[in-house]
């Protein structure tokens, strides 16, 4: 088991390392006029795009920094298996003395990465080099997705969103109206209640993917709650049996219960339901906006995730950050040049029209002249209404992390279909979990 | 002395090395790519280690421990033999029946029955689990479609905890089962039709002739079936598990092997991931010896 303190010492560490990097006799601070390299330098993008997913944004992208910063050369390198190769690249490339410069880190995996991988902060990164723009481009919940006890581990770039979207003919049968659709659970039990007598179905399908706690998080974070918590000298413990988490969960199960929601979790059996109108609403990020309108037979509305009364909603951001991990100075200042130029709204532009990612920057989603016209789209438009409540994505510590996901998971899974015994469920659970996670450090 | 018993006398003290040398290359590639990955299995089994991380702990049997201490150990050895018990009757019962019953037919009909078995054996099992996922879709699937035309319920095959071991195990069973129909199609046919002749001849007909006489003699094929069936289950039923319900719901459907794999691949945790291995080699191991000293009494070679 790891000392609880690793994480904290990881990033100190990091630190340290940072401040003797900037120390260095070939390195000299620059101002804003000098934030990009004089002397030609390479950098590597690791990225996890396909032919089919976005690499041609990408070369697009690096055709157009490279011609604005002719010093710099970008080359890309795509990393199989998602987010988790990702890290296993970034550590094997770490371990063999040369790690890559600017890589897309998972949200999931950013408390991962402040804890493990040797970063280099983009606060710092942003004063050395005198960039006084970039991170205060983004609104405060924006960032924070990139950041770890305050330290900024990686700038938001790709994002996605958990609304829902709506039939808006099974509502219509219903007699509700689509100008103020449901936005709270109470909304949804009185919405519930008029889809069941008009059309027979649960109203809402609340999506969670094999193994992931996605959706688990969101319901717990907006009732006040999360997957873990501090349990007062510092380490880690279950935060969903508080009783904001077991009411959190108890409100599901009881939805399920009660006809309301759907007790399917999964993401193939629940788009068949909702393309077959076997369910009146579902939830899911903007990543499968292309799909569901495209495959839906109905009109399609929509609204954001159920929230709690008087309850702000807090919604587990998926996406990725851009992280820094180059070495040598020329190169930390040519990464953040890129990563600078891949916040603008021309890139972002070129980015999110291709990949159909949300940006971390909202303003653009309204800009007739950036993202404007992609985002009239009305549902497209309730996605990117939803980054008000954008926040982290939360992650149980240590090397056995994506373990207790799978069990809490699991748990969840058990307790929507059994609401007599939602407590015992969670509680159970979290005995296990906190076996698996004794001892580490917490991160807010 | 003869030269004769020169070269008898020096190959007694010098074996020739050249046989040796022939093994050689297959000896290093099976070392390189199977016997020292085990060794390291065996050795990861006894480390705490995150595959992304590079420093190993030392941790002993807490491994093992761990693993004996898993409420979920039960549950998971259960339905691993669910698994294996439910290969035994489709991929060895069901094919010797659908053989025996092949060669009654006789003439162009029985190659065609034959020919349609085979089938799902050359169709990929991820083609094939995608096709399953489908028929087993609770609104517009086959199956679902079937049972209404009977007035039955509809089930929800794969999110339900009571259904989804069998329906994944059923999709297994359609894949395989082709292949394992022409083995025991050829050892039906391998049998000497004159010991046959000589039970028609001794008054045996019907089901005494099938099990006196004929079941009797495809005893070493049968014992190759139920040995190659018990040893593949679980990889065989691997895909279909990854592509219709990764293990779920509740955990419902995952076995040794894709505990191995998840704890290895989804968790990264290759301590546990390579405890899981070790145990599941041994008890494979332990059934595979304890299965073929029992089987070797009972075969008849000479059938």
């Amino acid at each position: 088991m790891r000392p609880a303190t690793t994480s904290r010492r990881s990033v100190i560490a990091t630190g340290a390392a940072l401040a003797a990097t900037i120390s260095r006799p070939d390195w000299s601070p620059v101002s804003a006029a000098q934030s990009t390299p004089t002397a030609p330098v390479t950098i590597e993008y690791w990225h996890i795009n396909t032919d089919a997913y976005g690499l041609v944004q990408i070369r697009q992208l690096i055709a157009m920094f490279q011609e604005r910063h002719p010093s710099i050369t970008v080359q890309e390198r795509f990393l199989p298996d998602l987010y988790p190769g990702v890290i296993q690249n970034i550590q094997l490339g770490v371990a063999a003395g040369n790690p890559p410069d600017v890589v897309q880190i998972g949200n999931g995996y950013v408390r991962f990465t402040a804890g493990n991988l040797p970063f280099i902060p983009i606060t710092d990164l942003a004063a050395i080099a005198g960039n006084t723009t970039l991170l205060p481009s983004l609104a405060g919940n924006i960032a924070a997705i990139g950041q770890v006890e305050s330290i900024q581990v990686g700038v938001p770039y790709s994002l996605s969103a958990t609304f829902t979207y709506i039939n808006a003919d099974m509502f219509q049968r219903a007699g509700l109206d689509l100008t103020s659709p449901p936005k709270t659970w109470a909304d949804w039990e009185a919405a519930g209640q008029a889809i069941r007598g008009a059309t027979g179905k649960p109203a809402l399908l609340i999506v969670e993917q094999p193994g992931l706690v996605f959706a688990t998080q969101t319901i717990l974070a907006s009732n006040g709650a999360g997957l873990t918590m501090d349990d007062g000298s510092g380490n880690a413990v279950s935060g969903f049996t508080t009783p904001a988490g077991i009411a959190a969960i108890q409100q599901w199960a009881t939805s399920v219960e009660n006809g309301t929601v759907s007790n399917v979790l999964t993401g193939e059996e629940a788009y068949q339901l909702f393309f077959d109108q076997e369910v009146a609403a579902i939830t899911q990020t903007n990543a499968v906006w292309g799909t569901l309108t495209s495959q839906a037979t109905f009109p399609m509305s929509a609204s954001t995730f159920p929230a709690f009364t008087d309850q702000p909603l807090r919604l587990a951001t998926g996406g990725n950050v851009l992280s820094v991990f180059a070495q040598d100075p020329a190169k930390q200042i040519a990464s953040l040049a890129f990563i600078d130029f891949l916040l603008s709204p021309e890139a972002l532009t070129v980015w999110d029209q291709g990949t159909g990612y949300l940006p971390p920057r909202e303003e653009l989603t309204t800009d007739p002249a950036y993202l404007g016209d992609t985002f009239a789209d009305p549902v497209l438009a309730k996605a990117a209404e939803s980054l008000k409540y954008a926040g982290p994505w939360q992650s149980f510590p240590g090397e056995n992390g994506l373990q207790c996901e799978q069990l809490l998971h699991d748990a969840i899974e058990a307790a929507i279909n059994d609401p007599g015994n939602v407590q015992s469920l969670l509680e159970d659970v979290a005995t296990q979990i906190d076996t698996l996670i004794a001892g580490e450090a917490y991160v807010a | 002395m003869t030269t004769t018993a020169r070269t008898t006398g020096r190959s007694r003290r010098w074996p020739s090395p050249i046989p040796y040398l022939y093994l050689l290359p297959a000896l290093a590639v099976a070392g390189i790519f199977v016997y020292l990955p085990l060794v390291q299995t065996v050795v990861l089994s006894f480390f705490d280690w995150s595959v992304v991380r590079p420093e190993r702990t030392f941790v002993g049997w807490d491994n093992y421990r761990t693993l004996v201490a898993d409420p979920r150990l039960g549950d998971v050895l259960g339905q691993t033999v669910a698994y294996i018990a439910i290969a035994l009757i489709a991929n060895t019962a069901l094919p010797i029946g659908l053989a025996l019953l092949t060669l009654q037919i006789g003439g162009r009909a029985a190659g065609l029955y034959q020919t349609l078995l085979f089938v799902p054996a050359v169709v990929a099992t991820s083609i094939g689990a995608m096709l399953w996922q489908w028929m087993y879709s609770p609104n517009a699937g086959l199956v679902n479609a079937t049972l209404e035309v009977f007035g039955l319920p509809e089930r929800r095959w794969l999110a339900d905890t009571d259904t989804a071991l069998g329906a994944v195990a059923v999709m297994t069973a359609w894949k395989f089962v082709g292949f394992n129909f022409l083995i025991a199609l050829a050892g039906l046919r391998a049998i000497r039709v004159d010991l046959i002749e000589a039970a028609r001849l001794d008054g045996a007909t019907g089901w005494k002739l099938l099990w006196t006489v004929i079941l009797p003699l495809l005893n070493p094929t049968t014992v190759f079936l139920i040995a190659t069936t018990i040893l593949t289950a679980l990889p065989n039923v691997f895909t279909p598990i990854q592509i219709l319900t990764q293990g779920g719901p509740a955990r419902g459907t995952s076995n040794m092997l894709y505990e191995t794999y998840e704890a290895g691949f989804r968790f990264f945790q290759a301590g546990r991931a390579s405890t899981w291995s070790v145990v599941t080699m041994v008890v494979f191991a332990l059934a595979a010896y304890g299965y073929f000293r029992i089987a070797d009494r009972r075969v008849d070679h000479e059938g």
